[in-house]
Formats: structure tokens, C-alpha cells, sequence
């Protein structure tokens, strides 16, 4: 631990010792993560994002990576346990930092007051497992009034047969900043047996706006672990919206966000393609601390072959005037696919509206035969039902970005109907 | 028969398990426009889905012959395929599923490139702003009228040899109603097709000036003629005493 501070030695032992509690995860099943081989860093490099392997570049580019940076202000691409490339744009506004967050530990002593506040340490042993063996992440940090047009693209590439992938992101939007990140999670198609670990913070300052985008790609035999925590000032907005394209060992998320400040909001997407043996368990939670705090949590699932999804959603109001709306919807496509919908309210204060639709269905045989009578084949009306049912449509997007992102959805449905 | 587009012979259908059509026999020749009228649950909507071929509409007697070929046992999709369209009475409200979504649809059928601009016009026609409803869920939160309109216009971006148009008048204030037959009149012209209007009432007969019209009671035709001859004679009588009268007097034309 050279060249680190104190505070930051002492954390990453408090976090050892927590991880041999191994406390496990709420939801989900439980993965054995001695199992697997923290990838570290070795020094690798790019200069360019066109010097990646043509098939990560493929890879990456699935999921919403652009490796020409055309439309970015700023690019992250992390290579197993190494940052290989980070990058400002030239139009990038001056008020945005970008840095591997093990560099900007050792250079910004403040970062200790958002180490593991937003999302607690002690949540389970994947936050320990992450806050002891963190190799790298993205430091995102966007000064106050700083209003970045252009979205910053995270992606987070693994290729080491056997490895666990551990990046711990912080994102920190001062008061009256904007910005949009959009990450791109995928694995190498020899990537055989791997695992991710991650552990995301988000600061939203007041009336500051954050819209986070994630897409996910794994293998098959990818076992995923992210955690997401998030705290939101007066009047800030915080959008989160995941995408699920591939199919995947397990994967158990639920991230969860305290809205702080009067008149806060979050809203959530999920998307959610369940394909194959998947076990997809994807929750959103938000916790209404102040007087005019709103949220939206709206799952799309459609689940397919074998696949296992259950949506989870929790709202929890504590202050008045606080307004809430969760939604989960699953489409069952296949007679062996399971969905599960858990939504759950909360409410300490009689001046809370929340409400809740769950619904798990599948596609009526009559509104196939309708479309069908307009002159789409059978499979091209339950292409076109699937994609209407995952609703691209993510409020809060620029119109580029929006394009982009609806786009690789509908390649990606129509390729897996 | 040579000259008949459609051509259906002593056709019985059933659905789940109830026979509801008794032995239809009809013909349509291109450019004419005949009218089916019937009371609730005499048939008509079971007629319109046999013509389509919807597979919970079982035909077990009888067949359906399409300019000469035997279509009885073809699917939905080769029906459509070879010019016939129906506008359904009471279509779905498919969430997610846009309007410009199915129309794109219908004139891929005829076209290989799928330019709207003339699907845009006769949503224009009929009343709907393309700007407005393009984008908009198919029939979620459609009043009456915008539903009917929507259908008409689906129907005809298809551009078919036959259209049957499932009670295009129910539910549709008295402006609609002129709108929607005096576009179906139009087009039916235009398209040089054959139409199949099934309807309760009267009201849209003056603005479509139909060939011929049918009376469908109990699953079977009980009297055909020009509207002249019967529509007055239907009104004073009523469905039951007018279908009695016919069945007893031979009144098909």
C-alpha cells in the first residue's frame, strides 16, 4: 500500500476483516468468491482505443462504447485490473475530472468523507470484498455549475479466464452540475468462469442532474455482483437506467437511494433481457427523506428459455409530500421461463402518496393474430410485442445518446427472438 | 362463378364448439360494395374472421373461395398476402406497439421501400394528425371513433383486392360517421376493390351506396336485395319479425 494515505490503509483492513464475517446478500444465491482470482493490475496501456483486440473492440461496442470517442466528453476503459485508457475530450467542459479513483485517493485527502457513504460497507461481503480488494474505478467528478453536454463512457472489459473484476466508482456532482455516464460492462467471449464485483457511489449535489446508464453483457457462466448506493441533495435528479443484453450465470443487484434534499428525485429503467439459464435479480430501491422527494421505478423483464427473473422495488416515505410509483412488468416467452415480481411500500407519514403495478404475463394470442392482420409474420409481431414491452423509450436522455442506446436494444431483441 | 372475387359457398363455422355460421353462401365481384346487417350475435363478426382465417374460427362445412382459389384452408398471413383485409370491430390496445409501427407494416405489403407519406395522408384524410398519432400506442386510449378511424386506415395503407370492414360505424358520432363512410366510398373506388361492410344499422348505408345488402339472422343470409327494397321493410319490422317474414316468403335476391 505505497503511496497511499493512512485513512486509506486502515479502511482496507477494517474491510478484510469484515469480509471473513461473510456476511451474504439479501437476495440472490450466494457465490463462493474465493472461487476466483482478483484481477490486478499489470501496467497495460493503450494510446488509442483502436490499439484494442478487434473482438474487445466488438465486444465493448455491444455495449455502447464508442471507441472513435465521437459524442463523448471523456472516456474510462478498464482492461481486467488495469485502467489501460482515460481520456478527456478536447470539447470536454474545464469543471470535469476523470481519474482512476486508487490515483485520486492518494491525491485528494477529501475523498475519504464519500469512501463507502453512499453505499455501506457493511451491506454484505461483496461491499467488503470490494473495499478490500479494489484495484481500480472510476473517479468521476463534475465541479459546481459545470454542465457537460457530451455523455463520459465507462466500460469495464474482462478477459482472464477465472478472474474477478473488483472496480469501486465514486461519481460526485457538485451543486447546479449535469452530466450523463454511460457504462458498458461486458466480458471476452474466452472469458470462461469469471466474476464481477463492483461497488458504485453517487453524490448529487443541489440541483444538480445525473443520468446513469448502464448496459451489461456477460457470458453465460458470469456470476455479477454490482452495488450501487446514491444520495441526492435539495432539488437534485438522479436518473438510473440498466440494461441487461446477454445471458449470464446470476446476477443480483439492488441499488439503493436516499433522496436528502427537499423536492429530490430519482427514477429508475430496467430493462432486462432474461435469456437462457440466466438468474436475474434486480431491485431498486428509494428511501424519501425529505418533503417533496419523488420517485419512479419502472422493470421491464422479458424472460426467455430457462431464464429466472425476479424484479424487486421498494419505496420508503418518511417525510410528507413525498410521491412515489413502482412498476414491474415481466413477459414470459417461454414455458420453462419464472418471473417474480416483489413490489413493496413503506410509508411513516400519513401525507405519502405511493402506489405499485406488478404485472407478470404473456403475449395474447389475439393481439398476435391482430397484427398478424396487418401482415406481420408470427415472429415478427412477438419481435415487435417484445420490443414495445421493454418501452426504450428513457426520459432524461439526450436524443443522441437515446438513439444509440435504442438501437442495441432492438439488434439485441431481434437477435434473440 | 367467373367474375366473383369472393366467392363463399354453404359455409358453417363454429367457435368453441357452437356452430354460428349455417350455411353462408355469398359473392362479391371487384368494385361492389355489399352491406351485411344483422342483430347482435347473428354472425357477423364470426363472418369477418372465417374471410381472415382466424384459427379459433373453425370452418367445418362449405368453403371459401378467393378470385378462384380455394383459400379455406390457407393461414392469415397468405390470405393477406393475396389481398384481403379486415378492420376489426373491436381491435386490441397493444402497449409499446405504435400506430406507425403496424402502419409501416401494411404498406410493406405492397412496396418494397416503406415510405409513409401516403399512409400519412389518409390518416390526414380520416381525420387523424399523423403528428399526433404516428407515435401513439395502437388504440390505448383511442376514443371510439379515433379506434374505427385507425382500423379504416390500416385497411386501406394495405391497399387490398377486398376489404371487409367489421361495424366501422359503432360508437361514432353522427361527423364521424359521414367522414368514415365517405372515405371508405373513396377508397373503395380508388383501389377498384371489392367491400364487405358489416354493420347494425342503417345511418352509414347513404354514404357508401352499397350493390347489394344482406341480412344475416341465425347464421345464414335471410334476405338480399338493393337497399331501396329493403331497408324500409327491415326498420318497420325489426331483425326477428323481418327474418321470420323472409325465411317464410323466400325473399333472397
Amino acid at each position: 500500500m505505497k503511496g497511499f494515505p493512512e485513512w486509506y490503509v486502515r479502511r482496507r483492513s477494517v474491510a478484510l476483516r469484515l469480509l471473513k464475517r461473510n456476511k451474504p446478500s439479501r437476495h440472490g444465491p450466494d457465490l463462493d468468491l474465493s472461487a476466483y482470482e482478483v484481477a490486478l493490475p499489470e501496467g497495460a496501456r493503450l494510446t488509442d482505443l483502436s490499439e484494442l483486440p478487434s473482438e474487445a473492440l466488438g465486444t465493448v461496442q455491444n455495449v455502447g462504447v464508442r471507441s472513435d470517442e465521437r459524442y463523448r466528453s471523456g472516456t474510462y476503459l478498464q482492461y481486467d485490473g488495469d485502467v489501460v485508457y482515460l481520456a478527456l475530450s478536447s470539447r470536454a467542459e474545464p469543471g470535469l475530472v476523470v481519474e482512476n479513483i486508487l490515483e485520486a485517493v492518494r491525491r485528494r485527502e477529501w475523498l475519504r468523507r464519500f469512501w463507502f457513504r453512499a453505499c455501506p460497507i457493511t451491506l454484505d461481503k461483496f461491499t467488503a470484498f470490494v473495499g478490500a480488494h479494489e484495484t481500480a474505478g472510476a473517479f468521476i467528478w463534475c465541479r459546481a455549475g459545470t454542465r457537460v453536454e457530451e455523455p463520459v463512457q465507462v466500460c469495464l472489459y474482462m478477459e482472464k479466464k477465472g478472474s474477478v473484476q473488483v472496480p469501486h466508482n465514486i461519481i460526485i456532482l457538485e451543486p447546479g452540475s449535469s452530466l450523463h455516464v454511460i457504462t458498458g460492462c461486458a466480458t471476452a467471449p474466452s472469458c470462461v468462469r469469471s466474476a464481477h464485483v463492483a461497488c458504485t457511489e453517487i453524490y448529487v449535489g443541489r440541483k444538480a442532474e445525473f443520468t446513469w446508464t448502464m448496459i451489461h453483457a456477460w457470458r453465460p457462466d458470469t456470476h455479477v455482483r454490482p452495488r450501487t448506493g446514491a444520495i441526492v441533495e435539495e432539488g437534485g435528479r438522479l436518473m438510473l437506467n440498466y440494461v441487461l443484453l446477454s445471458p449470464v450465470a446470476s446476477i443480483q443487484f439492488y441499488p439503493t437511494v436516499i433522496l436528502l434534499g427537499r423536492g429530490a428525485s430519482v427514477g429508475f429503467r430496467n430493462l432486462i433481457l432474461g435469456l437462457r439459464h440466466s438468474i436475474v435479480d434486480a431491485g431498486s430501491a428509494a428511501v424519501l427523506n425529505a418533503e417533496g422527494a419523488r420517485s419512479e421505478i419502472m422493470s421491464r423483464a422479458l424472460v426467455k428459455d430457462e431464464a429466472d427473473v425476479r424484479l424487486r422495488g421498494r419505496l420508503w416515505a418518511r417525510k410528507p409530500s413525498v410521491r412515489g410509483h413502482l412498476e414491474c412488468r415481466a413477459l414470459l416467452l417461454g414455458e420453462q421461463a419464472r418471473a417474480y415480481a416483489y413490489p413493496s411500500l413503506r410509508a411513516d407519514t400519513r401525507e405519502a402518496e405511493l402506489t405499485h403495478e406488478a404485472a407478470i404475463g404473456r403475449i395474447a394470442e389475439e393481439e398476435l393474430f391482430y397484427l398478424m392482420s396487418r401482415g406481420l409474420t408470427r415472429d415478427e409481431a412477438v419481435a415487435l410485442m417484445s420490443k414495445g414491452f421493454l418501452d426504450t423509450d428513457i426520459p432524461g436522455l439526450p436524443p443522441g445518446l437515446r438513439a444509440e442506446i435504442e438501437e442495441l436494444v432492438e439488434a439485441t431483441v431481434e437477435h434473440a427472438l | 362463378m367467373q367474375g366473383a372475387l369472393l366467392r363463399i359457398e354453404d359455409l358453417h363455422v363454429e367457435v368453441s364448439g357452437r356452430l354460428v355460421l349455417n350455411g353462408i353462401w355469398l359473392e362479391l365481384r371487384r368494385g361492389e360494395t355489399h352491406i351485411i346487417m344483422g342483430p347482435n350475435a347473428s354472425g357477423k363478426t364470426t363472418l369477418a374472421m372465417a374471410i381472415l382465417g382466424h384459427p379459433a374460427y373453425k370452418v367445418v362445412r362449405g368453403r371459401l373461395l378467393f378470385d378462384g382459389m380455394d383459400i379455406t384452408h390457407l393461414s392469415t398471413t397468405e390470405r393477406i398476402r393475396l389481398g384481403i383485409s379486415v378492420a376489426f370491430q373491436n381491435p386490441p390496445a397493444i402497449r409499446g406497439v405504435k400506430l406507425g409501427d403496424l402502419l409501416a407494416a401494411c404498406v410493406r405489403l405492397r412496396r418494397s421501400d416503406e415510405d409513409l407519406g401516403p399512409a400519412c395522408d389518409l390518416l390526414r384524410e380520416i381525420g387523424l394528425d399523423p403528428r399526433r398519432f404516428l407515435s401513439r400506442d395502437i388504440n390505448v386510449g383511442f376514443s371510439g371513433g379515433e379506434k374505427k378511424r385507425a382500423e379504416i386506415a390500416q385497411v386501406l395503407a394495405m391497399r387490398p383486392k377486398l376489404m371487409v370492414l367489421d361495424e366501422p360505424d359503432s360508437g361514432v358520432d353522427i361527423d364521424s360517421l359521414k367522414l368514415i363512410g365517405s372515405a371508405i366510398r373513396k377508397a373503395a373506388r380508388e383501389l377498384g376493390c371489392a367491400t364487405l361492410v358489416i354493420t347494425h344499422y342503417r345511418h352509414i348505408v347513404p354514404y357508401i351506396r352499397p350493390t347489394l345488402v344482406h341480412v344475416l339472422y341465425g347464421g345464414r343470409i335471410v334476405a338480399s336485395g338493393r337497399p331501396s327494397e329493403l331497408l324500409d321493410k327491415l326498420e318497420e319490422l325489426g331483425y326477428s319479425r323481418f327474418a321470420e317474414l323472409a325465411m317464410k316468403e323466400g325473399w333472397r335476391a
